[in-house]
């Protein structure tokens, strides 16, 4: 039998340092190196698919905007419309389906929530290792915290390096497919939102296993809540958030504007030819035509909008209409962006509290 | 000092109290063996003391009066759990560092030393071990901590008879070298009759018997007289319980340590551990708790066989 080779020093119990945190963060890393390689793994992988088609995508258009192409599309005989079929290719299949990879993209977090963060206490719990976890010297409360705030801004830093190249080759594809940061589905997927909606999840799956305690059933629940949460999102949150306060102005009728370098320029296109001026960049909402005592006469697009864009000017100033339209200027994009990176944020941190607390006042 | 101490402990579950008015005070310096049948309360007991469950009703401290869960608690408290959980998936050199990482005192020189001496192979996963291998790993994590308390809730269910001699000489070793007191529980008394000095009995959520078994020992005698007698006696006497055979009756009395004079025609024998602890779960309205003797006097009987 081996002896101890350190003596007992029983009575020390006044002032009693915590063990710090470095030694937690070596705990946290050895129990969760997988899942944060899984992790890893998935991201690299997307942004390898990201990175090579947005390379492309940014060659491809850079080439119409050097040859002053016009936004178009279908013409595949002339120059601008093989430049055009070359852009397309250039980031195919994803381009041909931007709505298709920015759902597939908001199922990160869900998954992210269902295999990272679901597992994290309920498998503990299942396979009674919190006996052991729970009665070292650290403690419970340190334990959890240290995994919680160590996970979460691990995946923080990830998501919101993730979402800026998810922004960047979004801003490459969106011309093609008339798309824009402002939609919906693509406000989620900035820096800001993305980071906010996966610790979120992250957080969202923590309690759940903390209040399931078992890891299948948690994993579901992650996965549903997670989901619903997103879906809400993009179809309340996003739409309500954009259209709070927007900017009014008379604006004029436009032809069709060249590809340009940056934003997109255009924002509603009419017909064929014919667009409806707002800044790069911008988020119009709506469009109509009001008399000259401001009586609105008829919404944008109903008109037929087969003449060119100067004489349909001259043929309104002449009957005394004007046409206006209601957007988002571009200066607000991070404005909205902070608020629903806020909002997750929020979500996170009440429900990292929950999960704290559950662990402190449940038994093992 | 006390290593355990509480006062009219109670916890429920859901509608059911799983301990109730429970109160004790374990002294350092023992090996404390807690007996009780199946679903008794003990583990019950030992995790409200290291502080995984939270009391339903009264107090618990250990180490001398530190709350039970508390920093302090935690840090003097080393508790190896039932069915020894580890982590599967890591290595038993992991499972070393981790513990290491989650205590502010560890003792690794000790631990790496344990294990070579087990012949338990360092890379192994925890999970690809053997039983008995685990429960000595567990056992090495906890003692290397250097605990004032040792707490082990039925370290010995899922071993071989092997293996739980070597787990019993471990921890046997631990209270020689370093006075480490010991709690742990079984439902099998026959493991913990060689080493335990201190026995708490708990039975149907309650304590029935606690004291050092040496006390316990010199104040209960077996009688053995004649059968017909044997109710004539049980009115007179503490008689925990009575055992019938066709001629003769063997009463278990409790004497206080004052030897009466025996009766005429009787004999007086000392009593084993393994048989006043079984006379006690079969009166489980009987007790022998520290301070005023609550023995009842009790007539149940049972026929020998």
């Amino acid at each position: 039998m081996t002896a101890l080779t350190m003596t007992a020093q029983p009575g020390q119990d006044t002032g009693l340092r915590p063990v710090p945190w470095r030694r937690m963060a070596w705990v946290t890393w050895r129990q969760h190196r997988a899942a944060l390689a899984g992790v890893a793994i998935l991201l690299s992988g997307c942004a390898v698919a990201l990175g090579i088609t947005g390379l492309r995508m940014q060659h491809a258009y850079a080439s119409l905007v050097r040859s002053r192409c016009p936004l178009t599309g279908a013409l595949t005989t002339s120059r601008c419309g093989r430049l055009e079929d070359a852009y397309y290719h250039a980031g195919y299949p994803l381009t041909g389906n931007v709505l298709l990879a920015t759902v597939a993209l908001s199922a990160i977090p869900v998954l992210i929530g269902m295999f990272v963060a679901a597992p994290l206490l309920a498998r503990e719990y299942e396979a009674g290792t919190l006996r052991f976890a729970w009665t070292q010297a650290a403690g419970r409360t340190r334990w959890v915290v240290a995994k919680l705030a160590l996970l979460g801004a691990a995946l923080t830093a990830a998501s919101s390096a993730f979402g800026a190249l998810v922004s960047w080759w979004l801003a490459q594809a969106d011309p093609l497919a008339g798309a824009s940061r402002w939609q919906p589905a693509q406000f989620g997927l900035s820096a800001v939102t993305f980071a906010a909606w996966t610790v979120a999840a992250f957080a969202a799956g923590t309690f759940a296993g903390a209040l399931i305690r078992r890891t299948v059933p948690a994993m579901a629940a992650t996965g549903a809540f997670v989901a619903a949460l997103t879906a809400i999102t993009y179809q309340k949150l996003d739409t309500l958030l954009v259209s709070a306060g927007p900017v009014i102005r008379r604006t004029m009728l436009l032809n069709l504007p060249v590809y340009q370098p940056g934003s997109p320029p255009v924002t509603f296109l009419l017909g064929q030819a014919v667009t409806v001026s707002a800044p790069a960049g911008s988020w119009p909402l709506r469009s109509w035509i009001a008399g000259p005592r401001g009586q609105i006469i008829g919404s944008l697009p109903t008109r037929v909008l087969a003449l060119d864009a100067q004489a349909e000017n001259h043929w309104l100033a002449s009957n005394h209409l004007g046409l206006w339209t209601a957007y988002q200027p571009p200066g607000r994009f991070w404005l909205f962006q902070s608020v629903e990176g806020a909002t997750g944020l929020l979500l996170a941190v009440i429900l990292s509290a929950a999960t704290v607390w559950l662990v402190r006042r449940r038994a093992a | 000092m006390n290593i355990i101490e509480t006062s009219g402990l109670g916890k429920r579950y859901g509608g059911t109290w799983a301990l109730r008015e429970c109160t004790l005070a374990i002294p350092a310096g023992h090996v404390a063996a807690l007996v009780g049948p199946n679903g008794a309360g003990k583990t019950t007991l030992l995790n409200l003391a290291v502080g995984l469950a939270a009391p339903t009703a009264g107090t618990v401290t250990v180490l001398g009066g530190r709350p039970a869960g508390s920093p302090a608690a935690l840090d003097g408290i080393a508790f190896v759990a039932q069915d020894t959980p580890l982590y599967k998936n890591l290595s038993a050199a992991d499972m070393l560092h981790l513990t290491r990482n989650l205590n502010r005192r560890f003792d690794p020189g000790y631990a790496e030393a344990r294990l070579a001496e087990l012949g338990i192979p360092r890379n192994r996963k925890a999970g690809k071990l053997s039983g008995g291998q685990q429960a000595q790993l567990a056992l090495t994590l906890a003692l290397a901590r250097r605990p004032r308390l040792l707490v082990l809730d039925e370290p010995m269910a899922m071993l071989d008879p092997l293996a739980r001699h070597d787990f019993m000489a471990s921890v046997m070793a631990a209270v020689a070298d370093d006075g480490v007191s010991v709690v742990l529980s079984s439902h099998v008394l026959a493991e913990l009759e060689r080493v335990a000095d201190y026995l708490i009995l708990v039975s149907r959520g309650s304590i029935q018997v606690a004291g050092e078994v040496d006390d316990l020992l010199a104040c209960h005698r077996v009688l053995t007289g004649p059968a017909t007698e044997a109710g004539r006696y049980a009115e007179r006497l503490r008689v925990v319980h009575t055992r019938r055979g066709e001629a003769q009756a063997h009463l278990l009395v409790r004497t206080n340590g004052t030897d009466r004079p025996v009766p005429p025609g009787w004999e007086a024998h000392p009593v084993g551990l393994e048989e006043l602890v079984l006379a006690y779960l079969r009166e489980p309205g009987a007790a022998a708790l520290p301070g005023p003797a609550r023995a009842r006097h009790t007539e149940t009987t049972e026929v020998t066989t």
